[in-house]
């Protein structure tokens, strides 16, 4: 009876106070359907809910501006991003982690501040001068990034890493195998965890970036970030609410489910790094 | 040499530098990118800073530190560095206490709780651009949730997004995120060792004491880690105030109302509104430089806990 | 023969690399190149391919994309939408489009003075589709000799154009309001269309349910405009200094500052959830300040109000009658673009061939040349008023001095615009209100004085 009754504790208290938060928090989304699904006579009206809901919206949003093409791109460099940066975050964290070379340390301290130095402050001068050299309206400069690893995703694995025994390469080196196949055959099988997090924190980061598409794509083939920010307006510079509020909603669906999906890897993924 | 040490000493050296040669084999790809899109840029930048560049003439007039003096001493840079410092100081600490509190209540075995915390997470994972025009959509002032509710009140319909609102507008936004820390701190609190939660518990300690003297210098590592991330994510916070202004369909920073100029935000309309490149740039080395040093200082602050957490080469070396 | 005369292959050659080196180094110092944009060069030829054009979204139709390349088999055009950033950033790159769509009342002494627009005199000279006599005066803006806007070389060509401080008013809502019709002819002084619209305006309970004036938008342009029939002017020789203290100028800042105080209008203190025409069209505007092309865009917009809609010359604050252009959109072409000669192609059919005809017949705008200026509808009362108007209108259209290479319009109305809202509000004086605008823009002027090497 005490076993059970102390596994289902009763916390009132919080349950309200987490009742609560939960709503405030959750309540925008609610509002952002309802308004997608309104039409446009009515969103000056004064009810919560339309009374004729417009499933049209969506087709609309989706016309208004090339959404799918907009999609597509931001999936391709997304996924191109996130994948690269998966495995070359690997690859350095590893070899912050396990190897030892000169000036180790202060490359360590050149990573810490590349995380501390925020994106946009490199993006304008980035791209000055990539428009140097033609690079703007293609998609290059995220295949560079990919390749150049996150930081934080760095991070995380040389965390990861640096918590197992040495005794793991020591077998492998003794079978004959190279740096890199230990590393392949060893310990990329361990990371699984630790890419999905990678993985989707890129993804995510890819999926919602606005300024570095706005800077070096062009307008008619940015990404899906770019393009729901400037394109719900009519003819004449005036917003059209309920259309921007259906296409965002759509935008946001695929992160949310890959969040959902994801959620005990994500959160696998954190703690496997060794928090302590 | 052909005595014994000299062979291991040599061969002690030959494996050294392989070891060197892997370690940078394994971080070239690293390295060679943030040459080309940190380093080279930056640098780019600097020499930029140091003209009168307009961004389209082929030629670039030296200034030397002028553009540098403007930044230092002109009222508008100051003007835009507290707007951001203001929204740094509500927005950390919000969000910092605020994911630590609800991480605190999810951790207790609550019905429902796992629900929770994915509503709660969720704002987080919205895309800046997405949460800006989602309260934008909220915010408007004919068709808005917001101004609806204000007439069942009898208030007329604000204009949220000029004027002095639009700050309020813009904390609202950065504030929906106040879950982001949840998971990690959900985290770190797992690693809370149980049996000294339970000694305190014996000894009679209430929940108050036993955070102070259990909980917390537990998780003060990552705590602090995560000060920093916020803090650096937020000094950066340049989306939302320029998605948020009331722009027709050519996006221009110059709607931006003046109460959301945050410093970024007054960098982007050097650049594209009034196309001082050398200007601009010499705002973000100085943004750096800024950054840099308030990140010294909370680390030097934090004291060398957050070492440990950071780098367990150092760990190894005291044993 | 190689004969002893002292130049050698060597000698030539260090002498090339010499210039070369030389030309290297003053690059990096950053010399200025000359104020002008350069000596005319040679008149390209159209190359066989591509000409990629830069221009506002839904300009150039696909029907007159098609109409073009038929008539135009050797090329082809490329269409991508205007936008600052990337029209920047392709100039920087080198590899810019052939041609720019732009207002050419502001960008002309920008872009010469840095030698980045080519100089198309030598294009025109040898066109057999548009003669220099044909050509209306409104073109000279896009001419910059190195100093002044509107003489010297030509940079680009007007697509279409009107004269956009002219208004037009709802003949019902003045006889409503019991005023008498204004005389087409004759400008009405600003003073006098103020106190109109007080008497135009209805409002109850605190809600206006029509303005009686236009949308106030104070900008370089229109104070500049308003000044001049006053005798003043804003911009002062040398396009380095603006000067809005003197009591001609003055007295527009003032006007601005009485009619925003009046609420009569949208302005900056009230502003406009739209632009004059949709405001005008639902009966919340009794006028409105648009040039001619608002007649095409009313008549195919909103034709039921033709009946109730009159057009009117531009009014006056001083006594000088002076009716510019604010916009003169046109083309320029790139000194970097890679087919000049095809781009001229297009300038030719757009703004002086068959490109344009479609454009005058739907009066939509003033026509570049004046052969087509015929064209222009006068098919029922209210195109024929309006086009009437606008003939006697034609003599007053002068070159301002809008513009400077130091900056262009949208840096200065940056500081310009928000500069009017605060003063409004807070009830500051027209001197007061000067004096903050001449600080701002001179600012503004000297960083662009800087960038120019001066």
């Amino acid at each position: 009876m005490t076993a059970r009754a102390s596994r289902r504790e009763h916390h009132p208290v919080k349950f309200t106070l987490l009742l609560v938060v939960s709503i405030a928090l959750f309540l925008p989304f609610a509002a952002l359907a309802i308004k997608g699904l309104t039409p446009g006579s009515e969103l000056a009206n004064n009810s919560w809910f339309p009374t004729n809901w417009r499933w049209q919206n969506i087709p609309d949003a989706l016309n208004q501006i090339p959404y799918v093409r907009f999609a597509a791109i931001s999936t391709f460099i997304a996924v191109v991003y996130s994948g690269l940066t998966m495995i070359s975050s690997a690859l350095v964290g590893y070899g912050f982690a396990r190897l030892r070379g000169p000036g180790k340390r202060a490359l360590f301290a050149v990573l810490i501040a590349m995380m501390i130095v925020p994106q946009i402050v490199t993006l304008i001068p980035t791209y000055l001068l990539f428009s140097q050299f033609g690079l703007i309206g293609t998609y290059w400069p995220w295949v560079l990034w990919g390749t150049a690893g996150a930081p934080y995703a760095i991070f995380l694995y040389r965390q990861f890493y640096a918590s197992f025994p040495k005794e793991l390469e020591e077998a492998a080196r003794l079978d004959g195998a190279g740096r890199l196949r230990t590393f392949f055959s060893i310990f990329i099988p361990l990371s699984r965890p630790l890419m999905v997090t990678s993985f989707v924190i890129s993804f995510n980061a890819t999926w919602g970036d606005y300024v570095a598409p706005t800077l070096f794509l062009n307008a008619d083939n940015t990404t899906l970030a770019a393009g729901i920010a400037t394109g719900y307006y009519n003819s004449h510079g005036i917003l059209l609410p309920n259309l921007l509020a259906a296409g965002s909603f759509i935008y946001i669906l695929p992160v949310v489910v890959l969040f959902l999906f994801a959620q005990r890897s994500y959160v696998r993924g954190f703690v496997s790094s060794g928090i302590k | 040499m052909t005595t014994l040490t000299g062979i291991r000493r040599r061969s002690i050296r030959r494996a050294r530098q392989r070891d060197g040669l892997a370690f940078y084999g394994f971080i070239s790809p690293w390295l060679l990118g943030t040459a080309i899109l940190t380093v080279f840029p930056l640098g780019y930048a600097l020499y930029v800073s140091f003209t009168a560049w307009d961004g389209i003439s082929p030629y670039k007039p030296w200034v030397g530190l002028a553009n540098y003096a403007e930044v230092l001493t002109s009222p508008d840079t100051w003007s835009a560095l507290s707007k951001t410092l203001l929204v740094v100081v509500i927005v950390v600490p919000a969000t910092i206490i605020g994911s630590l509190v609800l991480a605190i209540w999810l951790n207790e075995k609550v019905r429902g709780r796992v629900v929770f915390r994915t509503i709660i997470f969720l704002p987080a994972i919205v895309p800046a651009v997405a949460a800006a025009l989602i309260w934008k959509v909220i915010f408007d002032k004919d068709s808005g949730s917001v101004n609806r509710i204000l007439a069942t009140f009898g208030i007329h319909p604000v204009s949220w997004v000029t004027g002095d609102n639009a700050f309020i507008t813009l904390l609202v936004v950065m504030l929906w995120g106040i879950g982001a820390g949840i998971i990690i701190y959900l985290a770190a609190l797992q690693t809370v060792d149980v049996e000294q939660l339970e000694a305190a518990k014996v000894d009679g300690a209430g929940p108050l004491t036993t955070f102070r003297h259990v909980t917390l210098p537990a998780i003060s590592p990552i705590l602090l880690f995560q000060t920093v991330l916020t803090l650096i994510t937020t000094l950066q916070v340049f989306i939302p105030a320029l998605l948020l202004a009331p722009v027709g369909v050519t996006q221009t920073v110059s709607s931006v109302p003046v109460a959301n100029r945050l410093y970024m935000v007054d960098v982007w309309s050097q650049f594209f509104q009034y196309s001082r490149y050398g200007y601009g740039s010499a705002m973000i080395i100085v943004f750096v430089i800024v950054i840099l040093i308030l990140t010294a200082v909370v680390f030097r602050v934090g004291g060398r806990s957050v070492y440990y957490a950071v780098d367990p080469d150092q760990r190894e070396d005291r044993r | 023969m190689t004969q002893d005369t002292g130049v050698t292959r060597r000698t030539l050659i260090a002498g090339a690399a010499g210039i070369a080196a030389f030309a290297g180094v003053a690059t990096l110092a950053g010399c200025a190149p000359a104020a002008s944009g350069g000596a005319a060069g040679t008149a390209k030829k159209a190359k066989a391919g591509t000409v990629t054009i830069m221009a506002s979204p839904g300009e150039i139709s696909d029907q007159q994309k098609a109409d073009f390349e038929a008539s135009h088999p050797h090329l082809k055009l490329s269409l991508i939408n205007s936008d600052p950033t990337r029209a920047n950033a392709m100039l920087a790159a080198g590899n810019p489009p052939d041609l720019i769509e732009n207002s050419g009342i502001d960008v002309t002494p920008y872009y010469a003075a840095r030698g980045i627009a080519t100089n198309l005199d030598p294009y025109f000279a040898q066109s057999t589709v548009i003669k220099e006599s044909d050509i209306l005066p409104i073109n000279d803006v896009w001419k910059w000799d190195g100093s002044t806007q509107g003489k010297g070389s030509r940079y680009g060509m007007t697509k279409d154009w009107s004269q956009d401080s002219m208004w037009w008013y709802d003949t019902q809502a003045w006889s409503d309001a019991g005023l008498t019709e204004p005389d087409p002819n004759k400008p009405i002084t600003y003073d006098e269309l103020l106190d109109a619209a007080r008497k135009l305006t209805k409002t109850s309970n605190g809600t206006t349910s029509q303005y009686g004036l236009y949308t106030l938008l104070p900008a370089m342009d229109i104070i500049e405009a308003m000044a001049a029939t006053n005798g003043g002017r804003v911009l002062q020789p040398g396009l380095a200094k603006v000067d809005f203290s003197s009591p001609e100028v003055k007295a527009v800042l003032k006007w601005f500052l009485d009619a925003t105080k009046a609420n009569v209008s949208y302005s900056p203190t009230n502003p406009s959830p739209d632009w004059d025409g949709p405001e005008y069209f639902a009966g919340k505007q009794a006028t409105v300040q648009q040039g001619y092309w608002f007649n095409g865009y009313l008549s195919s917009t909103a034709p039921q109000l033709q009946a109730t809609t009159k057009f009117a010359a531009a009014p006056m604050l001083g006594s000088k009658r002076v009716s510019p252009s604010f916009g003169a959109v046109g083309y320029w072409i790139p000194t970097k673009a890679a087919n000049p000669g095809g781009a001229f192609e297009f300038i030719e059919w757009y703004c002086a061939g068959a490109g344009a005809k479609a454009r005058a017949e739907s009066g939509s705008g003033l026509p570049s040349i004046k052969s087509y200026l015929s064209l222009l509808p006068s098919n029922n009362a209210f195109t024929s008023q309006s086009l009437a108007v606008q003939k006697a209108e034609l003599d007053y259209q002068q070159v301002l001095p809008l513009a400077t290479p130091y900056a262009l319009a949208s840096a200065m109305n940056a500081v310009v615009t928000p500069a009017f809202a605060a003063a409004a509000t807070a009830g500051d004086s027209a001197g007061k209100l000067a004096d903050t605008l001449n600080t701002a823009v001179n600012a503004v002027l000297a960083n662009g004085k800087v960038q120019l090497g001066k």
